[in-house]
Order: C-alpha cells, then sequence, then structure tokens
C-alpha cells in the first residue's frame, strides 16, 4: 500500500459539518476542538497497532455524518443567539423565512473551497456564458435598443423618394421636391435636408487638408434638437437659396483637433477653397450625425455649412442629391405620413412627369438609416450569444448534477432527519446562485475585455461605436444573467432532490447516482450537442460565406498597387490648368524608382463612393424614369493597365482621346452582357443622362473587364469609363502600382510639384480589399468563436456523463466480463452509449439549425442558407468530437480487470 | 460488548462534571474515562460528547481552556465552576435519592 498522507482532521470535520450558528471564530475553535480528538482517537488506534486505514476508520467512526448533524443540531438548540434553522436542510425556526440564508451562503462557499476544482470550473462556466453574454449585450444595447442621441427620436423619420422598378437603389431627393414636401405635407413639425460634400480642402495656418464636410438645411439642428456647445448654429436667413452666408458650425472633435479647444474660434475665418468662411458655432462632444449612407464620409462630419451653399440647389428636378428627415407632428403616426407622403408622392408624378414619373416617397424611422444595416447581424449575434449561455447553463446543471449524486448521502440523512424538501431546494439552488453570482463577478471583468476587443476589431462602419461600452445598463443586465443561470443551473439538481430520488439512493444503500438523475443529465447533454450543432452550422455558414467572397475577384489586381487621394488647391482652376496639373504629377511619380505605372480614376473600387449616371441606347428608346442607370467613372488612359483591369475587346483610351466634341467611352462586362447580350458592343453608340430629343451619341470603343466597386459581396453594376480629357478632375484619386513601401516618396513628390494639393486615404489596396471584408470577417470571426466554446462545452459535458456512467456501471462491466464479454463489446457499448446521446443532439440540432440560419439569409454570400457542405459538415464534427470524447472513458471501461472490481465489491 | 444505549435523561451530564470536578479534563480523555470506568458499559463517540461540553459550558457550569505544549497539538481542558459544583451536588442528590427509592422497592442485592 502506498504512502498515504497523514489525515487532515480539521478538513474532515469541516467536511462532515454543517454550519453552525455561532460566530465563525468560535466555529474554527470547536472545528479545531473535535480535529484534536479525532487525532487522538487515530494515534491511539495506531498505537493499539492498527494499520493506517484501521486506524482512520476507527477514528472516522468517533464522527459519523448522522453524529455530525445531530452534533450541529444540539449546538444550534444550545446557542444563546438560538437562529433557528440555523442548519442547512433542517426543518424547524420557520419564524423568520430568509434568517438561514446567510448560513446557505456560508455554508455554499465553504463547499466551494473545499471543492477548489469544481469551484474553478463551475465559475468558469458561469463566467464565460455571463460575461460573453454582457459583452454583446453591451454592444447591442448601444448601437440599437438605445435610444438615438437626439431629441424625441421615436418621431425622426427618413423622408425618401425611391424608383419604384429599384427600390434598392439608394433614395436621392431633389433641392425642388424637398422645397414641395415643406410646403405641400402636413404631418410634420419640421423637415431638414442634408447633402453630402464629397470633398473640401480646407487652408488654415498654411496647412492644406480635406475635411468631412456636410451640406445642411438650417433645420436640421434643430430636428435633431443639437444645442452648439460654443456659439450658435446658422439660421434659415443664413440659408437663403442663392445667397449663402459665408458661416460653418464645427464638429467638436475638429474643433479640439485644429483649435485646441479655442474658445476665441467663434468669429474666426477659415480658408475653404477659395471662399473664406466664418466658424458661428462648435456643437457638443456626444454629437454625432447618424443618417448618412456609409461611404458617405470616412468619419465623423468636421464641418457643417449651409445647404443653399451646394450649387446643386439650382439644379432642376432630375438632379436627386438630398438626404430628407423630418419630425412627425405630435399624434401623427408613422403610417399616417406615409399615407400623406404616397398621395404627395403621385401627386408631384402627375405634375412633374418628367422628373417624378416612377417615383415613390416613403417614410423609414431615422433609426434604421442609422443602424438599419446591422441590426440582422447584431440581433443574430446577441441570440448566438444567448444559445452559448443556454450551453453553459447545461453544462453548470450537469457539473451540479454530478455533484449532488455525490452527496446523495448527506442530503438523503438531512431529509431523514425532518429536512423539509424546500428547506433542502433551497440551499441546492443558494448553492447554484453562489456559483452564478461568483460567475458573475468575473463575467463583469471579462465582459470588459471583451467589449474593448470587440471595439478594436470591429469595422469602422460599426454605427454608434463611441456609445459602446461596460455601462450600468450592461451590469444590470449581468445580474439578471447570472440570476437566471444560477436558477436554471440549480434547478437540475433541485428537481432532482424535490422528486426524493437522493432520497431513494440512500434506501438502496448503493453508491450510484440516481437512475434519473443520469437520465437529467443525458438530456442536458442532449440539449448542448444540439445547441452546438446550431452555432457550428452558423458559423460554418458565414465562414462559407467568407470564403466565397475572399475567393471573389475584384475584377483587378490589388496587389502591389497604393492609392492617394488629392484634391488642387483652388489656384488651379481651369480644366487647362487642372490637366497640365495632373500631366505634371503623373511625370514626376512615374520617375520615381520602383514606380511601374501611374494613372487616376474620378471614384475609386472599394471606397464606398460612387456615381451613378442614366443611359440611352441608340436605336432603343426607354420610358422616361425607367431608364437604366448605370455607374460613371472618368480615369486617365492608363487606368486600366495600372489597376490590371483587361480590356476585353477593343481598345482603352490613349491620348488620342481628348476631343470632347469626339467622345468615346469605355464599357465593362456586365453593361456589354445586359445591352449588348448577342452583339458587338464595340462600335455601338449611347448617350448619358436622361432621355432628351438631342442626344449627344458617344462611340464604344472598348469593353474592360468588370470592378466589383461596391463591395467583393455585391456584382459589378453596368459601367462606363470615359478619358478624364473631356474635363480634367479637381480630385484626382492617384493609383500607382508600387509597394506601400513606396507612399511616402510619392507624397513628397506630390507636394514637390505643388505643396496646395491637399492628400488624403492613401492606403495600399490590399488594405483597401481588407477594409472591405472586415463588415464580415467581424461577425463571423464572434459566431466562430462562440461555436468553438459550445463545442468545447458540449465534447466535456458529453465526456463527463459518458465517463460517469463507466465508473457507475464498473460493478456490471466487471461481471460481464466475468461472464465472458470480450474488452471490444466492452468498448462498444460504451461508445454506443456515447454516440447514442450525441445522434439525439445531432438531430435535434441539425432540425434546429435550419429554423436559426434561415434568419441568417441576409448575411450570407452565394451561399444558401441550406448550404449542403454547412450541414453536412457541422453534424460530422460533433460526431467525431462526440467519438473523441468517448473513446477514452470506454478505452476504460475496456481495461476493467473483473477480478478487482468483483472482489472490491 | 455493545455499549448501553438507553442512558437516563441528565445522567451523562453528571458524569461529566463529577470527572472534571477531580481535575481539569480534555474533550477524549473525558470519554476514555467513562469507557474505562464503566468497563465499556458506557461509550461516547467524540461527536456525541461534545454537545453536551457545549451544553454544560454554555450553563456556566464548566469552563473550557485551551492549553498548548511544546509539540503537541493544543487541547481545551475543562474544568469545574463554582456553580457546576452546586449543580453537581443536587445532581449527586437527587440520583441519591432516586437509587435509595427503587433500593427500596427493588433491593440490588439481598443482604
Amino acid at each position: 500500500m502506498p504512502d498515504q498522507p497523514a489525515p487532515n482532521w480539521n478538513r474532515f470535520v469541516r467536511e462532515r459539518l454543517p454550519a453552525l450558528p455561532v460566530a465563525p471564530a468560535r466555529e474554527a475553535e470547536i472545528i479545531e476542538e473535535l480535529a484534536g480528538q479525532l487525532e487522538e482517537a487515530y494515534q491511539e488506534a495506531l498505537a493499539r497497532g492498527l494499520n493506517d486505514a484501521a486506524a482512520r476508520d476507527t477514528a472516522e467512526r468517533q464522527f459519523s455524518p448522522d453524529e455530525a448533524l445531530k452534533l450541529s443540531r444540539e449546538i444550534a438548540a444550545a446557542s444563546p443567539a438560538r437562529r433557528p434553522p440555523a442548519i442547512p436542510g433542517f426543518a424547524g425556526g420557520g419564524a423568520r423565512p430568509f434568517s438561514g440564508i446567510a448560513a446557505d451562503v456560508r455554508f455554499a462557499l465553504r463547499q466551494l473551497l473545499l471543492n477548489p476544482y469544481f469551484a474553478s470550473f463551475a465559475i468558469l462556466l458561469a463566467a464565460l456564458g455571463v460575461g460573453a453574454n454582457t459583452a454583446i449585450f453591451s454592444v447591442v444595447n448601444a448601437v440599437l435598443f438605445r435610444p438615438l442621441p437626439y431629441e424625441n427620436p421615436a418621431q425622426l423619420v427618413a423622408i425618401e423618394t425611391r424608383a419604384v422598378a429599384d427600390p434598392s437603389l439608394e433614395p436621392w431627393t431633389s433641392y425642388l421636391d424637398y422645397v414641395d414636401l415643406r410646403a405641400r405635407t402636413r404631418s410634420f413639425e419640421r423637415i431638414a435636408a442634408i447633402s453630402p460634400v464629397w470633398n473640401v480642402v480646407i487652408r488654415a495656418e498654411g496647412e492644406t487638408e480635406r475635411l468631412e464636410t456636410l451640406f445642411a438645411t438650417a433645420g436640421i439642428f434643430p430636428l435633431l434638437g443639437v444645442r452648439p456647445r460654443l456659439g450658435r448654429v446658422f439660421t434659415e436667413q443664413e440659408d437663403q437659396q442663392g445667397r449663402p452666408a459665408p458661416v460653418a458650425v464645427l464638429s467638436h472633435s475638429y474643433w479640439m483637433r485644429r483649435f485646441r479647444r479655442d474658445p476665441g474660434v467663434i468669429g474666426r475665418t477659415l480658408a475653404i477653397e477659395d471662399r473664406s468662411i466664418t466658424v458661428v458655432g462648435v456643437l457638443p462632444e456626444s454629437f454625432r450625425y447618424h443618417g448618412l449612407t456609409p461611404g458617405a464620409a470616412q468619419g465623423e462630419i468636421d464641418l457643417w455649412v449651409p445647404l443653399s451653399a451646394n450649387p446643386l440647389m439650382s439644379r432642376g428636378r432630375e438632379v436627386r442629391f438630398l438626404k430628407v428627415a423630418g419630425r412627425l407632428n405630435p399624434g401623427v403616426s408613422a403610417a399616417q405620413a406615409a399615407a400623406e407622403l404616397d398621395a404627395f408622392g403621385r401627386a408631384m408624378a402627375a405634375q412633374y412627369p418628367d422628373s417624378n414619373r416612377g417615383l415613390a416617397t416613403s417614410v423609414r424611422p431615422f433609426v434604421d438609416l442609422a443602424t438599419g444595416r446591422v441590426r440582422t447581424a447584431l440581433l443574430v449575434l446577441l441570440g448566438v450569444v444567448g444559445l452559448v449561455l443556454l450551453i453553459a447553463c447545461a453544462s453548470l446543471a450537469n457539473l451540479l448534477l454530478a455533484r449532488a449524486a455525490g452527496r446523495s448521502r448527506e442530503i438523503a440523512i438531512r431529509i431523514a432527519m425532518g429536512a423539509s424538501r424546500a428547506r433542502l431546494l433551497r440551499q441546492l439552488v443558494t448553492e447554484s446562485m453562489v456559483v452564478a453570482a461568483l460567475g458573475g463577478l468575473a463575467g463583469a471583468g471579462l465582459a470588459h475585455f471583451m467589449v474593448r476587443a470587440i471595439l478594436r476589431f470591429a469595422p469602422a462602419t460599426l454605427p454608434r461605436k463611441e456609445e459602446i461600452a461596460v455601462d450600468p445598463q450592461s451590469l444590470g443586465f449581468l445580474l439578471c444573467a447570472s440570476i437566471v443561470t444560477g436558477l436554471v443551473a440549480g434547478l437540475a439538481p433541485a428537481f432532482q432532490a424535490w422528486r426524493g430520488e437522493l432520497y431513494d439512493s440512500l434506501k438502496d444503500g448503493a453508491r450510484s447516482t440516481p437512475a434519473g438523475a443520469q437520465r437529467l443529465r443525458a438530456a442536458l447533454v442532449v440539449v448542448e450537442v444540439a445547441v452546438s450543432v446550431i452555432l457550428l452550422s452558423a458559423a460554418g455558414l458565414l465562414v462559407h460565406s467568407f470564403a466565397r467572397m475572399l475567393g471573389s475577384d475584384p475584377g483587378f489586381r490589388a496587389a502591389g498597387l497604393v492609392t492617394l487621394s488629392t484634391q488642387n488647391p483652388a489656384s488651379v482652376s481651369t480644366p487647362a490648368q487642372r490637366a497640365a496639373l495632373y500631366r505634371a504629377l503623373e511625370e514626376r511619380i512615374a520617375a520615381l524608382p520602383g514606380v511601374e505605372g501611374v494613372a487616376a480614376v474620378s471614384r475609386l473600387p472599394l471606397m464606398g463612393v460612387n456615381l451613378g449616371s442614366m443611359i440611352q441606347i441608340e436605336g432603343r428608346t426607354f420610358e422616361r424614369g425607367q431608364q437604366p442607370e448605370v455607374e460613371y467613372r472618368r480615369s486617365t488612359p492608363g487606368y486600366f493597365a495600372t489597376m490590371g483591369i483587361p480590356i476585353l475587346k477593343g481598345r482603352a483610351f490613349d491620348e488620342r482621346d481628348s476631343d470632347p466634341r469626339n467622345q468615346v467611352v469605355v464599357i465593362n462586362e456586365a453593361l456589354a452582357r445586359k445591352f449588348f447580350p448577342a452583339e458587338d458592343p464595340v462600335g455601338r453608340r449611347i448617350a448619358l443622362g436622361p432621355v432628351t430629343n438631342t442626344p449627344r451619341w458617344i462611340t464604344i470603343i472598348g469593353v474592360a473587364g468588370s470592378v466589383r466597386h461596391s463591395g467583393l459581396d455585391l456584382e459589378a453594376p453596368p459601367e462606363v469609363y470615359q478619358p478624364y480629357a473631356y474635363s480634367p478632375m479637381t480630385a484626382p484619386i492617384l493609383v500607382v502600382r508600387a509597394s506601400e513601401a513606396r507612399l511616402p516618396e510619392i507624397r513628397a513628390a506630390v507636394r514637390a510639384v505643388n505643396p496646395g494639393i491637399a492628400l488624403y486615404n492613401a492606403y495600399s489596396m490590399p488594405q483597401l480589399l481588407d477594409r472591405a471584408v472586415t463588415p464580415r470577417r467581424f461577425p463571423m470571426l464572434l459566431l466562430a468563436g462562440f461555436a468553438l466554446l459550445a463545442l468545447v462545452l458540449a465534447a466535456a459535458g458529453l465526456y463527463g456523463v459518458i465517463a460517469q456512467g463507466v465508473e457507475q456501471r464498473s460493478r456490471e462491466i466487471g461481471v460481464r466480463m466475468a461472464l465472458g464479454a470480450a474488452r471490444g463489446d466492452v468498448l462498444r457499448m460504451v461508445l454506443r452509449g456515447g454516440l447514442r446521446l450525441a445522434a439525439a443532439g445531432i438531430a435535434v440540432g441539425f432540425a434546429g439549425s435550419f429554423a436559426v440560419t434561415r434568419l441568417m439569409s441576409t448575411m450570407l454570400y452565394e451561399v444558401s442558407p441550406r448550404d449542403p457542405l454547412t450541414f453536412t459538415l457541422a453534424p460530422l464534427v460533433l460526431l467525431l468530437v462526440a467519438i473523441a470524447a468517448s473513446v477514452i472513458p470506454a478505452a476504460r471501461a475496456s481495461r476493467i480487470d473483473p477480478a478487482v472490481i468483483l472482489r472490491g465489491a | 460488548m455493545k455499549p448501553r444505549q438507553d442512558v437516563p435523561r441528565g445522567l451523562p451530564e453528571m458524569l461529566v462534571l463529577s470527572l472534571v470536578e477531580e481535575r481539569a479534563r480534555h474533550g477524549y480523555e473525558i470519554a476514555k474515562f467513562i469507557e474505562v470506568r464503566s468497563g465499556g458499559e458506557l461509550q461516547y463517540h467524540v461527536a456525541s460528547l461534545y454537545p453536551i461540553l457545549y451544553r454544560l459550558e454554555q450553563r456556566g457550569w464548566i469552563q473550557g481552556r485551551w492549553v498548548e505544549k511544546p509539540g503537541e497539538r493544543r487541547r481545551r481542558f475543562y474544568r469545574i465552576t463554582a456553580s457546576g459544583r452546586k449543580a453537581l451536588g443536587a445532581q449527586r442528590q437527587s440520583w441519591k435519592d432516586f437509587v435509595d427509592a427503587i433500593e427500596r422497592i427493588a433491593p440490588f442485592r439481598h443482604a
């Protein structure tokens, strides 16, 4: 027999003795005294010549569980305080229903301290479940649930004018329609409009930079209920059509960045392009505008100027460039407003058929603009993390059940000695609540770090990102989640106790878990496996979509390509000057070592900013309003070669194509396929712009490969390219075939040509590609992480149940083997048991995932919500994991030595 | 030999009091003395003796004190108090009256 460590009688007494209703110090003394006496009994037995095991046994018999319980009861009866139900699990007292809670909690804490492995695992489970949920809740709450940070945000709506034929097109409103909206509708207390400004260059103290700027009607600030932190916002008088006042309102961050919070900024003038404007106000720090289309601005709006300063104001009804927002009159519902707008839209279409036929006007909650596009992904994540909590609860319940089984004798004795079921239940639930509370505490820390990681890796386009934090609401959620976890996980063992199965186990005198408990544990494992299948399927769909997207051809060669956006200084004003400036830039950059090509384009792929144009095709007629729209770009001749966009038919531009009277165009493959499916488009003519009787025909000279301009997961729309020479750009975007390391030299070259050129958005193309996939990668990574966690928990649960089953059946297995069962038979028997559980879980999960993944269709790309690959792999992975989890206990079972088992029995 | 289960109420208290009357003793020593002096007729486990000590101390009839000796676990020694002595006297008298009464009805031995 191996040498055993000396018995620790203190620990022994502590374990056997229920909490005493005395001061902790006094309790410790009592335990010490009792332990001392047991030690003496033990030493005396050794001295009498007994071996160690027999001596231990002699001493232990001095302190049987029944006697220990009786002892604690008698001490309770004799103690002066006479707190009645002082011993967990005992009836009695009852005058103060919660008087025993403190003792229950103390008892539970002591149980945890005595079982550090159990305790840390249980607390870890609760922390993972609660922490992950709190983190995701913090994000979803800040982005989706919390009202927008404006006055009465529920009344705010977006007023949208869409093409009936293609509602997926981004809605824009013309200025004249906006004026009519204000004059002819009654549903709104106030209507305001904004228009994104593409590029604004500001020159202050000699440095040139580009600002995110928004044209807005004066009404936008009162509409949102925002009051300036400093100065004032601009007024209706300053926003009169044709007479814009040269004023601007600054964002808090720009004020900080550029003026270092100088309150004297009010009244100062800024040089913007060729004009100077006066700062009249600074907006509050917390203010963000959430109504922008993604891509309309790269970040926060720095500068607000009156809409009347926008030259498009004077254009007709066809020129739609505004986003309109309104505040509903009190008592007017969104449906009433929608009805009025519908009638308004019809009236406009009847009155102005040339511009408004085929358009419909409607309302949408303003919050949709801010968060509509992330809603599905965030809700799916919240659901997923809820499932993770479910698994954590099931695992925790399983763990508690296994422990309750180990303590069934103790519990049975308590019942036998008169503990009421309710009292016992309370003790068991208290234990799981204590675990959940400690888990919640650890979960709060976990949530904090998870939220920080999420903020770090979340796409820049995630709306309301700055509002995300673990705040009091998150902590309230954490508290609720912890309580729910404690209750749900405590329910299983409590239910077991309630049914009295544990009591039965005492009568049997067996040390095994009652059959019901084993069944309950098996059911919990089935739940875990089922939920894992669902999560794995959901994650699999996203991963598959992501792989598809990565595999999709952007249409150009991104590697070894850099880009830099520029904005010409106001001094370069005529087309000839602009062309000359660009030529100088191109020459200078092309001469740099390591540069293989230079070109410029009006709108870069994947930057989120595109421009459309209507087209006509010679020989075909389109109704007004039914005219197709195409993407429009201007580029230098070298653009296709530099970008690596193949020319499929005809030719690209060259220097000859610079005469605006004899215009040419290169179309993309998508356009060729859509409008010239059976013929060669080269040599055919098209016209750009709305239908007129005297179209200016432009000859198609070539077909270029399609480029996914709007996103890797969006099909390339039909598109036309025109030579930049017809109208040289004021803000050419440079593309240079060179390594990223050359960017500083390229910047220096630009500055050497003209220091007044503003430089911004310097990227390597692979970086832009990467940015384009972030919005998909982010939910995918989170979901995959949660699915993995679920898988591990389910595997651990499966292993635990099977291992315990083997341990309990070791006698049976021993008998079987003694009667001639081969090791292989035993192995198969145990494996079969594990696989039966896994199969049940997989079947339930398989059915469940079909229901769940249907909700995700908008998050998928080129992958069906019933993707056969995913729905084969997810169950297969679970099956393999189940086999792995069963093999170890099965192997152990097959190694059982029948002789040892039968002798030991 | 099996120890007796049907010990009359109040008897264990008196036994403990009389044992610590002689001198201060610790718990296990008391249990041993009861077992040895009764010839095994009376036996107390550590767990069943302790509540008696606890009760007596609560009543103020005995007083426990930790005593440390070098190289040994410290032990709690109990000694009788003045009120314990008075209670013991009363109990002895009461038991004596009781035994005398029984003797008169059912004599233990014939003289």
